[in-house]
């Protein structure tokens, strides 16, 4: 499912999203509350940062991790210029504490970013079911 | 969309923070609670996390700056409610309430702020 993300009510949609999809999927009310949470950081990210973008979510299978919830994130906003940097916990351009981006790929499985200034940003992360211990 | 109470009980603020705020919600409720503190002179506040079922680095902020200006009108913060899933998400993300206590329920937060705890407590005989 896509959900655009234009407002601030937006990112409470894609917690809500997030949790119900990830409830749906079978994973811990910890996994739950980790994929959440990235979730919140990145969809206000593209508020702060690029004004509107978009969320998809979906149920992927892996032959090596089984089931798993991927989630992209887009924009067409200004684009992160160094993201090495951006991804350093504590910096942050938007007055936040700087946790959002290192915080998400902390809490997700997987996480990559691909960004160019001027065109915009595509954030996608993963979290499998399978490599859960809690 | 405002979904919060802010009690005073004992002389002390009491915020229940509700689900599925929005970012402007939130910080409407932080200048709430702020004008409460102020007009009822109170010496503590207790916030009340026990219906967020996610504490995302925004909210981190808003609670702490909170907690911080709560301090400059003399009143001390304690945090209660925090659930163990929301916990673990934080600490790994880097996440921290630094700036006050958290205790296991209003009656040990109200013992923290130094305040009388009403008779019949639950679990007591």
């Amino acid at each position: 499912m896509k959900i655009k993300i234009t407002a601030e009510e937006d990112v409470v949609v894609a917690r809500l999203t997030a949790r119900k999809a990830s409830t749906a999927a079978g994973f811990s009310l910890l996994d739950q509350t980790r994929i959440t949470t990235a979730v919140s950081e990145l969809a206000r990210n593209i508020i702060l940062y690029a004004g509107q973008g978009s969320m998809e979510c979906s149920e992927i299978l892996s032959h090596q991790y089984g089931k798993g919830l991927h989630f992209v994130f887009s924009d067409s906003g200004p684009g992160i210029a160094d993201i090495p940097l951006a991804l350093t916990p504590g910096y942050s351009t938007g007055g936040g504490l700087g946790l959002g981006l290192s915080g998400t790929r902390r809490l997700m499985d997987e996480f990559t970013i691909v960004s160019t200034p001027g065109t915009g940003t595509t954030i996608t992360i993963t979290k499998w079911l399978g490599r859960s211990i809690c | 969309m405002n979904r919060c109470s802010i009690l005073l009980m004992h002389q002390i603020i009491i915020v229940v923070l509700q689900g599925d705020m929005d970012d402007h919600s939130v910080k409407q409720i932080q200048q709430k609670a702020l004008d409460r503190i102020a007009e009822a002179n109170a010496p503590g506040i207790i916030l009340d996390v026990s219906q967020l079922d996610t504490i995302d680095s925004y909210m981190v902020r808003v609670l702490t700056d909170l907690s911080r200006m709560a301090r400059l009108l003399g009143a001390e913060t304690v945090m209660v409610g925090l659930q163990a899933a929301v916990v673990m998400a934080m600490v790994e993300m880097g996440l921290d309430f630094k700036e006050f206590k958290s205790a296991a329920s209003i009656d040990w937060a109200l013992e923290q702020l130094g305040v009388a705890a009403p008779k019949g407590r639950a679990g007591e005989n």
